[in-house]
């Protein structure tokens, strides 16, 4: 039965954190979706501008304001809603609903909670009440107590009667904050940090089934008490490991029917009983040894587990649980897949799927890269194959770390035990290695946990590489094609070039064929646009109409550097095309995200996004044009080669030409464009080797920039103070990127930085946004704090910027979108770099402006122009948008919290509103900085350049009636200035009261450093900052960040600040 | 392995290699959705008997082969098609390997198939006639051959031989006329039921002199229109004036028949443990090895009421005679192998058992 609401309220999750990444913009872009063609009035709120579900489209009204309940009961008061979608928002979402209701908000204002239901929520979420439902329904759960101190702990791990124990946190994402402790002393310190994370300081202590199987099961469960099985999941990775850093296939692949039919009905039985409406993952640890189970955990929304589930499937696991929400039981809802059936169906598949995750650790080299309990990574890759070597090596060559498939692995024989014994991001390759060096499966197995059935497969591969090796004959090719060996692969292990093998094997007839993900193992006839290649008969992407066809090149797993902005940009273009009457295909292969949602584009390819495999979807399209722009720089690496393998072909790379990309891309050349066009350019060279760079570094001066060429999200970029600096850079930045040189700038001290984001035809150009960097240039873009419009910059910059754009993006003939990074220093413009392509800020822009810049380009690079949509100039704003972002510190122990030139955050946030102060707030706010707005101590540690800047903020805290403490130096300047700050000791200065043990004993509620700008100063606070991260004092690293946040707290204490919907934003802007 | 050959009758042939006994073996060419698991159960299924099964998954044998999961003591099935036989299986259930299991039975397989597209092929023509052949030069006689060969699916050579009596210690006592069972329906019925099997072509009059106060006509092989069950069908008929019956898969179709519905042959067939059926209200998983569907209009005319029906494709799934305690159903409500989300029908089965003799 239909239920009936006035106006309907989804929760997103905001930005993407370690935990919690696009596949809540992927279930919240399907709840509205599916709320809308239901007819009921729909409102978003999420403080994440690179969202689709952001788009004013996907709702009759946006909200991009802060995810807290507070803002949240503004939201459904201003709106008179009256049911918010509890389960779409990942765990930020829930916890909002639990709260809400909890404080009586939710009745207060006569509104329901849409799918899961309080009650439902506590009963999943709270470990006690977990705990005595499931002993009632006689569901195995490990041995364990709750408890709410550290002497509660060690009482129940004495309880429970061996170490290890597991520590687990209530409340919280991705485990933050859990672990295992093999003894009373790591309990101690575990369970301190766990009760730290949790909500409702709260941990659990339980009986550990470290090594065991780890199965999830993707339920669905309506209000007629219907319960399917949309899919089960097999961790390859152990219990021990979490399920989002375990190498994860479906379906399950190696237990027996009996077993799986045990698990199933546990986990209906389960569902029944926390009275769960809508999609639910459970989770089950499975004895090997002895087929007994115990159930884990139970997530009463949907996921990233059922993301993956509905990507593996076919099953849109979040359209239905909306649905469901609503009232319609699993027979009422048609199934979208094959048009003809119902959703009433458990769906089997004919394939396997693998899911790996992703890690940061590349752009973290000092961080502690061992697998455990807490999620580390930041994204993920899903491969589907018809044998299980198809699938991993596919998996492998999609997560872009520079591995073809299993990659020789560089390791020294006495430490492969140890490195498969604890796991890395790197046990795969390590297993490849030591199978290569005549290790046993059994033996491997044994140190790593897994099914010796995996490991036997990894042999295959490695016994496959042999053949290779030993002559490519036209059967070892076929052999190993059909494998899920890449060509480069191939090319590599017998050192001929990749495009020999490809001509060898297309030469052989060799070429692969895509198969559909129907839900159904082929039993009924689908109408799904979804496949995956292989090698085998009949193809089933057969051509459907004779419209154009453009293939769009995703952006593949999310990772530092390369987030959901590239996927809102992929959406952007595929809408565009398919405005312009052009069948739009996606090449991509990100479980979580809107662009490998079936439903989005006229074709979706889940592919690795090498030149082979791109190659090969282009060819089976026959496509007319491909798009390079949108996928970050994973596409924009591919755009030159691309072309090259196209020429002749029917096929054109669109928008700006590859050879004008590089030109951006390529120092050299654009240096020289830029000399011919007059504009400054920080004083810079290329070395190709060590000697030349120190020259370089002399002859322009330190400090500098340093950096490989062509590059993602900063990687390995750094400022060099030092000829010794340099020495250590080169040693450590040849290592990653193997055949570029290195380039050199000369560092802009104090320059303020610019972002500008334009669409150009060739003829007139737009500039949709003119962003200003809070930090100081040297701080990655991708990390700096910016305020759109400016607010320091003269009109007469501001004009000369737009200036600078327009000739840039007509000399290098943009079509489509460019991205600049300027420096402004002493009223002179410096370019720091072109990107010819879709930028981060796109979708930021595109949502304080109300101007869709990735669909204006992509109907550009189909031949319309600016003047088609009355565009030109430059567009003012008469609000004011802040872009803040977060950081994954918290998770990565071993990581120091100072902003560099590498890019260290994970996702953004955007504040928003007419006063600049405010807009300040929520963005602080939302990115969940916690500033002590109702006072308490300010702990002011700055470098001399700023003693001077840091003066009137100072004055303005103690005004607040904030307490000052400072560093020695800093204190005195200070109180000789005015402002009464008490002296705190650095450790190293050995003196009484130190900074170190204030902050413990909770005097310091904020912390200002900016360090002195010498690499060697900047190690010094180290400690102190990493001190501050597990404490969660919010730690501000800038002078204009202090400012801000001054500003901030101001406008928090007055308390009144609204909400807007984006559209009432834009309205000002007209 | 050495290469070998699916030829179906319309002369399409599939290339692979071939594993198990080193026999050739026709069949009629099947497909099975059920996923990884399954496998084993599937083969040593009566029901399976004259099937070569086309696994849709295309890892199979992944965790080898276990006493413990045999449905029956023998292979039924003619033979196997996978994309992919597994040869080093996970070690958890020590049993051997599923290559070592066929060729042991005397059953052959051929791997190495692309599985999806000969699965699309059967979906889009029908189940048809094929042969797993060594070679490959003589297609043509294998074709003419093949058309011309009857596929033996007799129950007779699957059913118990004589009477047998299996006391589980119940107050009630149920007769299974045995048309080729599988052990998961024992396991079932031991928790609620003493039973008495007899044969395919056991009379009325035996069964009702049993003691027995309720039967159940259990899933088998092949055509439930073959002249070897008409005997069967008149017994059913004979019964269901005495005592509560219930059909289940080729038992389902024998009732049908015995209150003169028309029963026909499916295009494609559902086999698979994923079918879905509405039942009480609720969603449920059912294990099919279904490849007859009684006709709607007939079962009308023979006083069945439908009770539910599969949610994909709206063939009849179960029934209910209108004034008699007949029950039927299309699917293995006994799970095991398969979802036991039905189970519940034989607990209302000794309910109505219990109503009728009071």
């Amino acid at each position: 039965m239909r239920k009936d609401y006035k106006k309907v309220l989804v929760i997103g999750s905001g930005p993407i954190v370690i935990g919690q990444a696009a596949e809540f913009d992927f279930s919240g872009t399907q709840a509205c979706r599916s709320l809308r063609e239901e007819g009921y009035k729909t409102v978003l709120v999420n403080s994440n501008p690179a969202t689709i579900q952001t788009d004013t489209e996907t709702a009759d009204a946006v909200y991009v304001e802060p995810l807290n309940a507070e803002t949240v009961a503004k939201i459904i008061e201003k709106e008179g809603i009256d049911g918010v979608v509890s389960g779409m928002g990942g765990q930020t979402g829930l916890n909002i609903c639990s709260e809400l209701a909890e404080n009586g908000t939710l009745e207060r204002l006569h509104c329901e909670l849409i799918g899961t239901q309080p009650d439902a929520i506590a009963k999943s979420e709270d470990r006690e009440l977990f705990k005595e439902a499931m002993i009632k329904i006689g569901e195995p759960i490990p041995k364990s107590a709750s408890v709410n101190s550290i002497d509660e702990a060690i009482k129940a791990a004495n309880d429970i009667g061996r170490y290890p124990v597991l520590v687990r946190p209530a409340f919280t994402l991705g485990g933050t904050g859990g672990g295992i402790a093999y003894d009373e002393d790591e309990l101690k310190e575990i369970a301190a940090h766990g009760l730290a994370y949790s909500r409702i300081h709260q941990v659990l202590i339980e009986e550990s089934v470290l090594g065991w199987k780890e199965i999830e099961f993707e339920v669905m469960r309506d209000s007629n008490d219907s319960c399917i099985i949309i899919c089960n999941m097999e961790n390859i990775d152990p219990m021990g490991i979490h399920t989002g850093e375990s190498i994860v296939c479906a379906p399950i692949l190696t237990l027996s029917e009996k077993h799986v039919e045990k698990l199933r009905n546990s986990a209906i039985k389960v569902m029944r009983e926390l009275n769960i409406e809508g999609g639910c993952n459970v989770q089950y640890a499975f004895n090997p040894v002895n087929g007994d189970y115990r159930l884990i955990e139970v997530n009463p929304r949907v996921s990233r587990s059922s993301a993956l589930a509905s990507k593996a499937t076919g099953y849109p696991i979040a359209r239905v649980s909306m649905k469901i929400g609503l009232g319609y039981t699993l027979d009422e809802i048609p199934n979208r897949v094959t048009g003809t059936t119902m959703s009433a169906f458990e769906p089997s598949v004919d394939y396997v799927v693998l899911k790996i995750a992703r890690w940061p650790f590349d752009k973290f080299r000092t961080v502690d890269r061992h697998l455990g309990t807490q999620m580390k990574s930041t994204g993920e890759t899903m491969a589907i194959g018809r044998t299980f070597e198809e699938a991993l090596l596919k998996g492998l060559r999609s997560l872009e770390i520079g591995a073809n498939g299993l990659d020789r692995f560089d390791v020294l024989d006495k430490d492969i035990e140890d490195l498969l014994r604890n796991a890395t991001d790197q046990r795969i390759f390590v297993m490849g290695e030591a199978l290569r060096r005549g290790w046993t499966p059994e033996k491997i197995a044994e140190l790593t946990n897994w099914d010796v059935f995996f490991i036997r497969k990894l042999a295959n591969i490695i016994n496959m590489e042999y053949k290779i090796k030993a002559g490519l004959t036209p059967e070892v090719l076929k052999a190993a094609k059909e494998m899920g060996f890449s060509d480069e692969s191939i090319a590599e292990l017998t050192g001929n070039p990749s495009k020999d093998i490809r001509d060898m094997r297309k030469k052989q007839g060799l070429v692969p064929v895509y198969k559909m993900v129907d839900t159904c193992a082929g039993e009924f006839e689908a109408k799904t646009p979804y496949f995956y290649s292989t090698y085998g008969k009949g193809s089933e992407s057969l051509p459907v109409n004779d419209k154009k066809k453009v293939v769009i090149v995703g952006g593949g797993p999310i990772r530092i550097g390369q987030g959901i902005e590239f996927d809102y940009c992929c959406v952007h273009g595929v809408m565009a095309l398919q405005e312009e009457g052009v069948n739009a295909v996606i090449v991509n292969n990100n479980p979580e995200t809107v662009s490998t949602d079936f439903d989005v584009s006229d074709r979706l390819y889940f592919e690795p996004l090498t030149l082979g495999d791109v190659l090969n979807v282009i060819e089976a399209e026959d496509a007319d044009g491909v798009i390079c722009q949108y996928g970050g720089q994973t596409s924009v690496n591919l755009a030159v080669d691309l072309e090259k393998a196209l020429e002749g072909s029917k096929t054109k790379v669109l928008g700006t030409s590859p050879d004008d990309m590089d030109v951006a891309e390529d120092r050299r050349r654009f240096s020289a464009l830029m000399d011919e066009l007059k504009i400054k350019q920080p004083a810079s060279g290329t070395g190709y080797s060590f000697e030349e760079a120190k020259q370089i570094a002399e002859d322009i001066g330190y400090p500098c920039v340093v950096r490989p060429s062509y590059v993602l999200g900063g990687r390995a970029m750094e400022i060099v103070y030092s000829t010794e600096d340099l020495k250590t850079y080169v040693e450590s930045a040849v290592k990653v990127s193997r055949n570029h040189p290195i380039l050199i700038d000369k560092y802009l001290t104090d320059a303020i930085e610019i972002d500008v984001d334009a669409v150009a035809d060739g003829t007139d150009v737009y500039v949709g946004g003119i962003l200003e960097h809070v930090e100081y240039a040297g701080c990655h873009s991708g990390d700096a704090t910016m305020v759109m419009p400016p607010v320091t910059l003269a009109q007469e910059t501001i004009d000369e910027i737009l200036d600078i754009t327009k000739r840039v993006a007509l000399a290098l003939h943009i079509k489509g979108l460019m991205n600049l990074q300027l420096a402004v220093k002493d009223k002179q413009i410096y370019m720091i770099e072109a990107n010819p392509r879709a930028s981060r800020t796109v979708p930021f822009i595109s949502k304080a402006t109300g101007v869709q810049m990735a669909k204006i380009a992509t109907k550009i690079m189909l031949g319309k122009t600016l003047k088609d949509f009355g565009l030109t100039g430059y567009k003012k704003l008469d609000h004011y948008a802040v872009k803040e972002v977060v950081f994954p510190f918290l998770k990565l122990p071993g990581v120091d919290c100072i902003l560099t030139p590498e890019m260290k955050s994970t996702g953004e946030v955007m504040g928003i509103d007419e006063d600049f102060y405010a807009a300040c707030y929520k963005a602080q706010v939302a990115a969940g900085c916690n500033y002590p707005i109702d006072g308490g101590g300010v702990y002011i540690t700055v470098n001399d350049n700023d003693k001077e800047k840091v003066l009137p903020s100072a004055k303005a805290l103690e005004e607040l009636g904030f307490t000052i403490y400072a560093t020695k130096g800093t204190a005195k300047f200070l109180i000789d200035h005015g402002v009464a700050a008490a002296t705190l000791y650095k450790m190293s200065e050995n003196m009484a009261p130190n900074a170190i043990s204030a902050m413990r004993e909770g005097r310091i509620q904020m912390i200002i450093n900016t360090p002195t700008q010498k690499s060697g100063a900047i190690r010094d606070g180290a400690s102190m900052r990493r001190l501050a991260v597990e404490l969660q004092i919010p730690i501000i690293t800038t002078i204009q960040g202090l400012e801000m946040t001054v500003g901030a707290i101001k406008v928090a204490r007055k308390g009144n600040t609204g909400v807007r919907s984006l559209t009432e934003f834009h309205r000002l802007v007209n | 392995m050495t290469g070998g050959y699916l030829v179906l009758e319309d002369g399409t042939v599939f290339e692979g290699e071939l594993f198990g006994a080193n026999i050739e073996k026709a069949g009629e060419v099947v497909f099975s959705t059920g996923g990884v698991d399954g496998y084993q159960e599937a083969i040593t299924d009566p029901s399976s008997k004259g099937q070569i099964i086309v696994f849709t998954y295309p890892l199979v044998g992944n965790y080898g082969v276990s006493d413990e999961f045999n449905a029956s003591n023998k292979i039924h099935a003619n033979g196997i098609v996978v994309k992919e036989v597994t040869m080093e299986p996970s070690p958890f259930y020590r049993g051997k390997l599923l290559s070592e299991f066929m060729e042991e039975k005397g059953a052959v397989g051929i791997t190495g198939v692309d599985t999806r597209a000969l699965t699309l092929k059967i979906r889009q023509d029908g189940k048809m006639k094929g042969k797993i052949v060594k070679n490959h030069a003589d297609i043509g006689k294998v074709v003419e051959e093949l058309k011309k060969t009857e596929i033996d699916s007799s129950v007779r050579d699957v059913s118990a031989t004589k009477k047998e009596k299996i006391d589980n210690g119940k107050d009630v006592t149920v007769a299974v006329i045995d048309l080729g069972t599988r052990s998961g329906l024992y396991k079932v019925l031991a928790e609620r039921f003493n039973v008495i099997r007899f044969p395919y072509n056991a009379k009325a009059d035996d069964i009702i002199a049993s003691g027995a106060k309720g039967v159940i006509v259990s899933s088998g092989p092949g055509n439930p229109n073959a002249p070897e069950l008409a005997d069967t069908i008149k017994t059913v008929s004979q019964l269901s004036s005495e005592m509560p019956v219930m059909g289940i898969a080729l038992g389902c179709d024998v009732v049908a028949l015995a209150f003169g519905a028309k029963v026909l042959s499916m295009k494609v067939g559902h086999h698979g443990c994923n079918q879905p059926v509405k039942l009480r209200g609720r969603i449920c998983m059912t294990a099919q090895s279904q490849d007859y569907y009684i006709e709607p209009a007939s079962a009308e005319a023979a006083g069945l009421v439908i009770t539910q029906t599969n949610l994909n494709d709206n063939i009849i799934e179960g029934f209910k005679h209108s004034k008699l305690e007949v029950y039927g159903y299309e699917y293995h409500p006994e799970g095991s192998p398969g979802p036991d989300d039905t189970v519940f029908v034989f607990d209302d089965f000794l309910n109505v058992i219990k109503g009728v003799s009071q």
